[in-house]
């Protein structure tokens, strides 16, 4: 018979046995009295013989081997219908942990799955992400590629990397794009399992990337589908070898990735950036010697090579080339930067993660803070019982092991309910997560977070349950407290106010982060309202065709053309086009400026951009006809360019009619730098379309405005002032810009839509910072409320004696309370320190607040004294209540 | 002359009840009476440790068991042995007969040696 039958069949066992032993006691019976003793002495001899039948009996229940079960089942059993009883306390407890663990177990989730898990390339960690930055942008020289490529020894492969989003012809939706130019299987280690990977000879002849300004290039090129868009595409062969165009130009698909690639992105300056997402296109592309701009470029280290041993032989290379260009000599050199691929994509939200995961830990703590507050308070309310128990001879073992069943039923409910709330919040946040973060798609309940999470708090609750309880005397205990006299608990008392002390802090200090996360989500949401008073559309306008560009006078012409047709649609009251074009150093003639002057964007815009886009004139006048051709030619700065070129801040008016310098060759002048001159200064134009655009970023960068008649360009950013909804008037825009002739219409949004779009991973962070700060004060609110309600119960016989000596019932209510503020008053103390240090922390997130914001300080303290004294009051209003002569005699 | 009644060493009560129920199914009732004979009246078994060493062997697969009716006409539990049990009275039989010959020979040869 196994142990499991045995196990199972344990009431079978037990009766057999009994008839077991009784057959052979009396068999011996029988045969005694055949042999002619009295029945008796027969019976006496037998028993006598036997041994004790009921040790007997246990020496065969030991055999078994399943008595340990037994007795465990019986105990938890015991522990559920004790809780049971108890439901107030036990539902607390359980809520507590369960919101406690679940939610960390959820945050880990993401950080394993977004920070730490490596990712599903061949030795993931030998691939480093290289790049020049100029401030914020990223850039690459095609140059130093070419002679890292020659001769770096310290990297196996080099490719560059230039991420887009694009609309494929013929479908709606966008796909993530990235132009390399090396074999995806020498790169990543993964080979396509469908068609084959790029060949060298497919870089040679391959387009330029698209939406680079580097002029013409081949025709066609070569590209390799991920899985994902390959099936989105019907998945069939046929697709092999037909062309998908991206931007006007034709790629042969080549090859498909297995399912299991993935390439997540961050967010980036290069070309036209979109939502944070997977590469599900590579094209084979080739970056020429001469070119100099936006991009990056990955690389695989070469085996036992570090990344700085790396950094310093790409460095020395890239010295040499620009020794030899003079062109590069006069320009600050950019600083090169190797990190490895995965730092790289999550770097934007390693820190937001992070701080999420310490704000989640928080909740951890007062959760167990709070459950051990209740243990402590529950153990008060049992100790006379434990003590006569013990008075009683009942063994500390014995009490121990049902306490440590209660703590195993209430971390077994709590851990059960946590998974099932982890799991539910995993399911949300893939569902609504913030588009920000990558690889998100990726995220699953991890078993051994939630194990370790409810573990921790198993542990948590046996050191405040268990350690106590072995203090408690036994006989004298129950004299003294029979007596009322209370002494051995006022340490007991004082421990759980510091429990609740320590709650009230860490709760504090929580609120007052999302206190100051909330105010700066209220200040970019004003902003953004502020940048878009007005409706007014955005979208894009692109060459069909960029293998020809046309004659700039060309573009000129077109753009007005266009521009005219657009204002004469009914609806549309001012349309312009802008375009960035460049990152270049801001300066200011006749100014000091910083020693590294910061890099402006530098916007061509036609002439109605200002009433377009809504941007205010804050000094000077915006571009009128004369200044078309004027001489030296006119720029407008923004805002930010005054606060950041001119060190501790310029008036705007300051500037006006100072000059500038550019980096144009104007056709007038013949100099590389072409004197500039400012003409106005404006509030800063952001409109959320690329990473350095949006409302909230704190390093955004200065701008520079200047007529599209200095540099004219193809197409470029639509701005439409409409009178209407924007929305619908998509389809007219796009028809009259298709009608046109070799342009084409991109995307077409509200600008308030893609506004509140930039700043929907503010609003999510923010969001779940204020859920968690949330379920802390509840949780701290019943950790106070509990406190006073068994400091109440345990002061009857005081409270009585003193209402007999004639205390008002309105002073006792005083008296609770006031033990209520005492305990605030320290945690509040205590929560001022945690919240400075901690946003002092997260200082770097905030926008538009300080640290030390007094109206969210304010704010979450004043909330938090409010609840919480609320929460006294009930406990208070009852020992009121009491009438002296019943709170005596209950003792 | 009768032997003076000497207690069971350690883990032989095991090997005893293997032997008897190795005669044939068998109720523990009876075992105890055919040790006692066995051994004419050498071995004191205290009846009940019998039981917890019925269960052992039933529990290590060396006996089975069954109820039936017994030679009064009452119900009881009869062990009968297995096969494994077979295979484990030999090796404790053989175990026991080498281990007495060797304690045999090692007293003998010491009352040789003495003066």
């Amino acid at each position: 018979m196994s142990w499991w039958s045995r196990l199972l069949s344990g009431e079978r066992l037990e009766k057999e046995l009994d008839a077991e032993l009784r057959f052979h006691l009396e068999r011996q019976v029988e045969d005694s009295i055949r042999a002619g003793i009295p029945e008796q002495e027969a019976r006496r001899l037998a028993w006598n013989q036997f041994g004790g039948i009921e040790q007997v009996k246990e020496d065969c229940r030991d055999v078994r081997g399943t008595r340990w079960v037994d007795e465990t089942l019986r105990d938890l059993g015991l522990a559920s219908r004790v809780l049971a009883r108890d439901w107030p306390f036990a539902a607390a407890a359980i809520a507590t942990l369960a919101l406690a663990i679940g939610l960390n177990a959820a945050t880990f989730s993401v950080v394993e799955a977004v920070l730490v898990r490596p990712l599903p390339f061949r030795n993931p960690e030998a691939l480093v992400w290289i790049s020049e930055r100029n401030d914020d942008l990223e850039t690459i020289s095609g140059a130093h590629l070419e002679s890292w490529r020659q001769g770096a020894e310290s990297l196996e492969v080099l490719s560059p990397i230039l991420t887009g989003d694009a609309t494929l012809e013929g479908s709606s939706s966008q796909v993530r794009f990235a132009c390399v130019s090396a074999q995806l299987t020498r790169l990543f280690g993964v080979a396509p399992p469908i068609g084959r990977d790029f060949s060298d000879s497919d870089f040679h002849d391959a387009p330029v990337a698209p939406g680079l300004r580097a002029g013409a290039g081949p025709a066609s090129g070569v590209a390799v589908l991920s899985d994902r868009l390959f099936r989105s595409l019907g998945g069939s062969g046929d697709l092999l070898g037909r062309p998908v165009a991206i931007h006007g130009v034709p790629y042969d698909v080549v090859g498909v990735l297995p399912a299991s690639f993935s390439l997540p992105t961050a967010p980036s300056l290069q070309l036209g950036v979109g939502p944070q997402a997977e590469v599900d296109l590579f094209l084979g592309i080739s970056v020429h010697r001469s070119y100099r701009g936006p991009g990056a470029i990955l690389g695989r280290l070469a085996p036992d090579v570090s990344i700085s041993a790396a950094t310093s032989e790409l460095r020395i290379l890239a010295r040499n080339v620009d020794s030899q260009d003079a062109r590069t000599t006069s320009q600050p050199a950019p600083e090169l930067r190797v990190m490895p691929l995965q730092e790289r994509i999550v770097a934007q939200v390693r820190r937001t993660i992070l701080i999420l995961w310490a704000c989640v830990g928080l909740v951890l703590l007062i959760g167990c803070a709070n459950v051990g507050g209740l243990l402590l308070a529950r153990l008060v309310a049992r100790r006379h019982e434990m003590s006569v128990r013990l008075a009683l001879g009942a063994g500390r073992w014995r009490l121990t092991r049902q306490l440590l069943a209660e703590n195993a039923v209430l971390t077994l409910a709590s851990g059960v309910s946590a998974l099932a709330l982890a799991w539910a919040c995993v399911a949300l946040l893939r569902q609504v997560g913030p588009v920000d973060v990558p690889r998100l798609r990726e995220v699953a309940v991890s078993p051994g977070v939630l194990l370790a999470c409810t573990t921790a708090c198993g542990l948590t609750m046996l050191l405040l349950s268990i350690v106590p309880m072995l203090r408690i005397g036994g006989a004298s205990t129950v004299v003294a407290s029979d007596r009322g006299v209370v002494t051995g608990s006022s340490n007991l008392r004082r421990w759980h106010g510091a429990v609740v002390v320590g709650q009230l802090a860490l709760t504090l200090t929580l609120l007052s982060g999302a206190g100051l996360m909330l105010r700066s989500l209220m200040h970019v949401q004003a902003e953004g309202a502020a940048l878009a008073p007005e409706r007014v559309l955005t979208a894009r306008v692109r060459a069909q065709d960029l293998r020809t560009p046309s004659p700039p006078q060309d573009r000129l012409l077109r753009n007005g053309r266009l521009l005219e047709q657009l204002e004469a649609l009914p609806g549309v009251r001012r349309a312009a086009l802008w375009t960035v074009t460049f990152g270049y150093p801001g300066r200011v003639e006749s100014l000091p400026g910083p020693p590294e002057p910061p890099v402006a964007m530098w916007f061509n815009v036609s002439p109605g951009f200002h009433e377009a886009s809504g941007v205010r004139l804050l000094a000077g006048r915006w571009f009128n006809d004369a200044d078309r051709d004027a001489q030296p030619p006119v720029v407008l700065v923004s805002k930010r360019f005054a606060e950041m070129v001119v060190p501790g801040g310029a008036r705007p008016d300051a500037l006006v009619g100072r000059r500038t310098l550019g980096p144009f060759s104007p056709p007038q002048s013949d100099g590389r730098e072409g004197p500039l001159s400012i003409i106005g200064v404006v509030s800063d134009y952001r409109s959320g379309q690329y990473g350095i655009l949006q409302p909230d970023d704190p390093q955004a960068l200065p701008q520079v405005f200047y007529l599209d008649t200095l540099r004219p360009v193809e197409g470029g950013d639509l701005l439409l002032r409409t009178a209407a909804h924007p929305g619908s008037l998509v389809p007219s825009v796009r028809r009259a810009v298709e009608e046109r002739g070799g342009l084409r219409l991109i995307g077409g949004a509200d600008l308030d839509d893609q506004l509140s779009r930039a700043i929907a991973p503010r609003r999510f962070h923010t969001n779940v910072t204020v859920t968690f700060g949330l379920v802390a004060l509840l949780v701290a609110v019943a950790g106070i409320s509990g406190v006073l309600r068994y400091s109440v119960a345990q002061r009857r016989r005081e409270i009585g004696v003193r209402m007999v000596l004639g205390a008002r019932p309105a002073d006792i209510r005083n008296m609770v309370i006031s033990q209520a503020g005492r305990l605030l008053a320290a945690g509040v103390a205590g929560g001022l320190v945690g919240a400075l240090v901690l946003s002092r922390s997260v200082g770097a997130g905030l926008y538009g607040v300080g640290a030390t914001d007094p109206a969210a300080h304010v704010g979450a303290t004043s909330l938090l004294v409010g609840i919480a004294l609320c929460a006294a009051y009930l406990p208070a209003r009852h020992a009121m209540l009491t009438s002296p002569s019943q709170s005596l005699r209950r003792n | 002359m009768a032997l003076p009644k000497s207690d069971l060493p350690q883990g032989t009560l095991d090997m005893l009840a293997l032997r008897v129920v190795a005669l044939g199914p068998i109720h523990g009732y009876a075992i105890a009476q055919r040790i006692r004979q066995l051994s004419s009246e050498a071995l004191q078994v205290m009846q009940g440790s019998l039981y917890p060493a019925l269960h052992r062997l039933e529990n290590k697969g060396f006996l089975v068991s069954e109820w039936r009716e017994s030679e009064t006409g009452r119900e009881a539990k009869f062990y009968r042995l297995t096969s494994r049990g077979r295979a484990r009275l030999r090796q404790e039989t053989a175990n026991w007969k080498h281990l007495s010959e060797a304690i045999a020979l090692f007293l003998r040869a010491a009352e040789g040696e003495a003066p």
